[in-house]
């Protein structure tokens, strides 16, 4: 069963919530609430913290101990006063996160320890506040806290953020308190953002409202501002709720007015005035955009989607400007407000993906490893060099322990250290481990692990380079270039289609190296490909049908042999020339002889790496091949140093062996072919 | 050190490089050989340097020209190891770990002859104050050097093997005294001593508790300007004062030359070093500066009177320590009284009355830092640590970890545990936030951690060892 992971989005005046559990995740309502929203509301009560709605009902009551968005702190890097309590960013966010955890498990019904919190998307790695982030979430009681950037998330909404090509770049606008602008660059879990801008026009839009409010009831308000006692605060909250809920009630309405109070005059506001005091948020909103895709290396044309989010997208008038500014169409969802939400979400359900598989351990390598004594302790110094040998009993290294005292790192036998590992001064413990060869007596008892094996109706070429490995069936239809250390496509080639049968084809090593498919069909049509690219390079007709075909690589030559006339008892063949550059015919003999006298000319490539014996690049082993008796092929691997054999495998009877060693010494390779089957073996060095 | 691995331990030498006085003890084996100065055959050197152009002379040696040339003599160097400022001998200037480079070359020659043999490996004591920023139990921190410790004592590493030594090891002075030979039955593990050290130039107090290999310092305190030659200063000026009328005609006399004035400076404190070294005996001394001056006399009375003021700080040193460790005196099993000032008999009269603790005493107070020391070597234990053997191979862990580092969360699985391919052993944060999994690519069983949660690490690092 996947570990269940909590997801939360801490606004600065609403926080989202949603629980991951494997591939299902759903949003999560407040208890007692009425929407996905939970008031980003703290309040310091005399029985303990209170968040949420409960905060808000209480902030009536003690409006001095309540707080409106716990990360302000956290975005400001400064305390905040509860009446005489001074509360610090992490401790606030700490109380909501606890409160949000224990909310969540209840409605769960099982322990959730596992957190990923959304983070504003000006902070940036290596910033002290991803450090408070991460401190909150532990304090709250989950071990493993995941930071993912709000800008991120909104570009992973799945609501807007269908349909985008692998490595498409995502303009987003967040809009909450903070408003920000961001392009994202989406790969699944490498999905990063790469510039950024923000400012505080939501904040500055609410405090426009609040200003008109008050110029507006001027002949009422001071008067419920300024009272007395706690009545002035909690006034000036009712306040902002007041203009904040009109200011809603505007997406869906051109005028809307209220009463503040039952007893004060009602206060009108229109979607025009709104428009106006928004205007400069959204000037500010298109330049931004366009700086921060520029900043991309970008231009609006390379945009995959364009994001609108946040709870400021409600804003009607923001869409039609974004439209106008940018000359693109918007991507928003029905609740832009969850839309970082459900993207954390949608990262969250990709956890388990966020894998990343051991390396493959070297064969030739071991560790050596030595128990520090106490447990830790600086490396004072390496007697022995990388790359040098060393005897038994031979100090190899020195560490200092904490109490001052030097300890001698014995070898415990003979060997050459590779690498070191730790460095001078480096702390180290409780195990310091070095990197050493492993001696040939050991290599010989413990085999290599074989990688991969692949199997073709066909044959195999291992291209001069040793880096790839080619592929190719009988009939040299179809080609397939494969990376040795992970045996995977890296391009495939297929033969158009055709009238004409396919009679052969084999793969070439041609000028500077190309990798090139020769391939002939019944009709007596040959043609070279340029594997790389994909190009026909030459396309010529010997029409006498042809049986067999030759390539001399180095003079990229071709020779058909075909059926000759009838001398005697004998049919001589033909044997008739070609300039694979140019597709010419070059000439045309009857000689019994040719082939022999032409060595250069070959059925297949001569310049294939896979040969019946090979060293290894770093010069340390050497593999051979052999008949033993009974025709089985054999492979025998030898330490060049000592002579001593190491690795052996026996094939199949009717097989025969070629070997190589990959070009960065750390595969070592064999093909076995019979008669129309070939398999590639793959170990590790 | 290739030679090392017969199984036969390698000579240390032991060295306190006091503030005033240095001492040597060669370790071989069984045997412990002190190195005494060569010119007076003292079991103590003078920590004392002088540049005569050409050569640093150290000891005795330069404590006989510095009457010459006044200038190019130093001692009391060892002061200035934290700030390190260096100082002009003659035309040069040398920094303090030079001058300390210079005496511990000197006692490594003067050792190497005696013991005939090369000496590679040394264990310097330190004072007590010279702390360790992370104890033995503290973590790993970081992977830093930086961090390491107080810097002298780095420079007294450094000193050391600038003089030729290839491994330094350090020794706090009071758990050395701890480890000295008693006079009488050895303390037990788990005693608590109060280890009262009156050195030429420094009062050092530390309370130690016993233990078979290690004893632990639980708290430490020292006076800077309150040694055995501030005693020596307070009789030189009692001396100047008591015999004012018959050394002011030298002192005008001497007048005319600054250095003859500081001559007969000199000549004034030796007499009184001499007169306290009689009265560690004797009850009245009486003795002569110079031939043609009267008689001299100090009694024992006298100089307890005179040395009270100083001694009552040092008392008071001791007393501060026990409070601040919160160590009732009761507890405390005995009073070691070590170092050449603590001779003197007002010493002894002064802890059985002002502190009300048992006494007790070294042969050789001056020696038992060093004599300790060496007697640490054999018991601390081996310094060989063989390479870990197991009958079943072992392989190292390593990830390609996505942007090429991370911190390391926490481990999923602990030694012994077997797991299955594609399992997550381990949680890393990379940079951006986002926490992965680092998986088995083949089953195992994991063998042993390399690397505690909260390590950064990178792409390829061994974080783990596991057998297939």
């Amino acid at each position: 069963m996947a570990e269940p992971i909590l997801v939360v989005d801490v606004g600065t005046s609403g926080t989202r919530v949603a629980l991951v559990e494997g591939d299902r995740s759903g949003l999560i309502r407040e208890p007692g609430g009425a929407t996905y929203v939970w008031p980003s509301s703290v309040c310091l009560d005399d029985t303990g913290y209170l968040i949420g709605t409960a905060a808000e009902r209480r902030k009536r009551a003690i409006p001095r101990r309540y707080i409106d968005g716990p990360r302000r702190a956290v975005d400001a890097q400064a305390s905040m006063w509860l009446e005489n309590h001074e509360v610090s960013g992490v401790e606030a966010l700490a109380a909501y996160l606890t409160a949000v955890h224990t909310e969540a498990q209840q409605q769960y019904g099982a322990p959730i320890h596992r957190l990923t919190l959304t983070a504003p998307a000006d902070y940036l790695p290596g910033d002290p506040r991803r450090d408070v982030l991460v401190a909150a979430g532990e304090a709250a009681g989950f071990p493993d806290v995941e930071l993912v950037s709000d800008a991120v998330c909104a570009a992973l909404d799945p609501e807007t953020g269908s349909g985008l090509p692998p490595g498409g770049l995502v303009l987003v606008c967040d809009l909450g308190a903070t408003w920000t602008t961001a392009t994202v660059q989406v790969r699944g879990n490498h999905t990063t953002q790469l510039t950024h801008q923000d400012s505080a026009a939501g904040h500055d839009l609410d405090a426009l409202l609040i200003n008109d409010l008050r110029s507006e009831g001027r002949a009422w308000i001071e008067q419920l501002f300024t009272a007395p006692g706690d009545a002035g605060l909690r006034a000036y909250y009712e306040a902002i709720d007041f203009t904040r809920r009109l200011k809603h009630q505007l997406a869906d309405a051109d005028e809307v007015a209220d009463h503040l109070t039952p007893l004060t005059p009602p206060y009108r506001l229109t979607r025009e005035w709104l428009a106006a005091f928004a205007e400069p948020a959204l000037r500010w909103l298109v330049s931004s955009c366009m700086a921060v895709v520029q900043e991309a290396g970008a231009t609006l044309d390379d945009l995959s989607a364009i994001v609108l989010a946040g709870g400021g997208a409600r804003l009607p008038m923001v869409e039609p400007a974004l439209r106008a500014g940018l000359g693109q169409q918007i991507r928003t969802s029905a609740e832009p407000e969850l839309a970082v939400a459900r993207g954390a979400a949608r990262w969250s359900v990709g956890a388990v993906t966020r894998a990343v598989l051991a390396d493959r351990p070297r064969w030739r390598i071991e560790p050596v490893s030595w128990e520090i004594p106490g447990g830790v302790g600086q490396v004072s110094r390496w007697l022995v060099a990388e790359g040098h040998p060393y005897q038994a009993g031979e100090v190899v290294a020195q560490v200092r322990t904490p109490d001052e005292r030097v300890f001698d790192l014995i070898a415990p036998q003979a060997g050459t250290l590779l690498a070191h590992r730790a460095a001078v001064g480096d702390h180290v413990g409780p195990v310091l481990v070095a990197a050493a060869a492993k001696a040939p007596k050991a290599l010989a008892e413990q085999p290599p692990v074989q990688r991969q094996r692949l199997d073709v109706v066909g044959s195999w070429l291992l291209a001069p380079d040793r880096q790839r490995l080619v592929e190719c069936d009988g009939a040299g239809r179809h080609v397939r270039i494969r990376g040795i250390d992970d045996g995977a496509v890296i391009s495939e080639f297929t033969l158009p289609p055709n009238d004409a049968v396919p009679r052969g084809g084999q793969v070439y090593i041609g000028p500077e190296g190309r990798l090139c498919l020769v391939a002939w069909d019944a009709d007596g049509w040959i043609s070279v490909w340029e594997l790389d690219s994909g190009t026909l390079a030459t396309r010529f007709r010997d029409p006498s049908t042809p049986d067999k075909v030759l390539v001399d690589e180095a003079q990229w030559r071709l020779a058909t042999e075909a059926e000759g006339k009838v001398v005697g008892r004998y049919r001589r063949s033909a044997v008739t020339t070609w300039d694979l550059r140019t597709g010419a015919r070059l000439e045309k003999v009857s000689d019994d002889a040719w082939a022999r006298r032409h060595p250069g000319y070959a059925a297949r490539s001569g310049s294939d790496a896979f040969a019946t014996s090979a060293t290894c690049p770093d010069g340390q082993l050497r593999a051979t091949t052999s008949d033993v008796a009974g025709g089985t092929a054999v492979l025998v691997v030898h330490d060049v140093a000592t002579d001593h054999e190491v690795f052996r495998v026996q094939g199949s009877p009717g097989q025969r062996v070629r070997v190589g060693f990959s070009a960065d010494a750390r595969q070592l390779l064999a093909v076995w072919e019979s008669d129309d089957r070939s398999v590639v073996d793959v170990w590790d060095l | 050190m290739s030679g090392t691995f017969d199984g036969a331990a390698p000579p240390v030498l032991v060295i306190d490089v006091g503030t005033t006085s240095s001492s040597a003890v060669v370790v071989a084996g069984d045997t412990t050989v002190l190195v005494p100065e060569p010119v007076t055959g003292a079991a103590t050197w003078p920590s004392a340097v002088f540049w005569d152009g050409q050569q640093m002379l150290v000891g005795t040696l330069a404590e006989r020209r510095k009457r010459s040339d006044p200038e190019a003599f130093d001692s009391g160097f060892k002061r200035g190891l934290a700030a390190d400022a260096s100082v002009l001998l003659g035309p040069r200037r040398f920094r303090p770990v030079e001058q300390i480079v210079a005496v511990v070359s000197t006692l490594r020659a003067e050792a190497e002859r005696l013991h005939g043999a090369p000496i590679h490996r040394a264990v310097l004591t330190v004072p007590a104050s010279y702390e360790r920023l992370s104890g033995p139990e503290a973590p790993v921190s970081g992977g830093s050097a930086g961090q390491h410790s107080d810097v002298r004592r780095t420079r007294m590493v450094a000193a050391a093997e600038a003089a030729g030594f290839q491994t330094v090891e350090l020794l706090p002075e009071p758990v050395a005294a701890a480890f000295a030979p008693l006079a009488g039955a050895p303390f037990q593990p788990g005693d608590l001593v109060l280890v009262y050290d009156l050195g030429g130039g420094t009062f050092d107090t530390a309370l130690v508790r016993i233990g078979e290999r290690w004893h632990e310092v639980l708290g430490h305190a020292a006076l800077d300007d309150c040694g055995g030659h501030d005693i020596d200063a307070l009789i030189a000026a009692r001396i100047s004062a008591d015999g004012q009328q018959w050394l002011a005609p030298l002192t005008s006399a001497a007048s005319s030359s600054t250095p003859a004035t500081l001559r007969l400076g000199m000549a004034v404190t030796e007499f009184a070093q001499h007169v306290k070294h009689q009265l560690s005996d004797a009850a009245v001394v009486e003795d002569f500066l110079m031939p043609n001056t009267p008689s001299y006399r100090m009694s024992q009375e006298e100089l307890s009177t005179l040395a009270a003021p100083l001694l009552g700080r040092t008392a008071a040193c001791c007393t501060e320590l026990l409070a601040r460790v919160g160590v009732p005196v009761h507890d405390v099993t005995a009073a070691l009284v070590v170092g050449g000032g603590s001779r003197m008999p007002a010493v002894a009269d002064l802890l059985q009355r002002g502190l009300g603790l048992p006494l007790r005493r070294v042969v050789d107070p001056e020696l038992a830092t060093v004599r300790g020391a060496a007697r640490w070597v054999p018991v601390s234990g081996p310094r060989r640590v063989a390479a870990r053997t197991s009958p079943e191979p072992s392989v190292p862990l390593s990830w390609s970890i996505p942007g090429g580092g991370a911190r390391l969360l926490r481990w999923l699985v602990t030694p012994g545990q077997a797991y299955m391919e594609g399992v997550p052993l381990a949680r890393v944060r990379l940079p951006g936030g986002a926490v992965w999994d680092l998986t088995a690519s083949s089953p195992g069983t994991l063998d042993r951690l390399l690397v505690p949660p909260g390590t950064d690490v990178s792409a390829g690092n061994w974080l783990a060892l596991s057998r297939p």
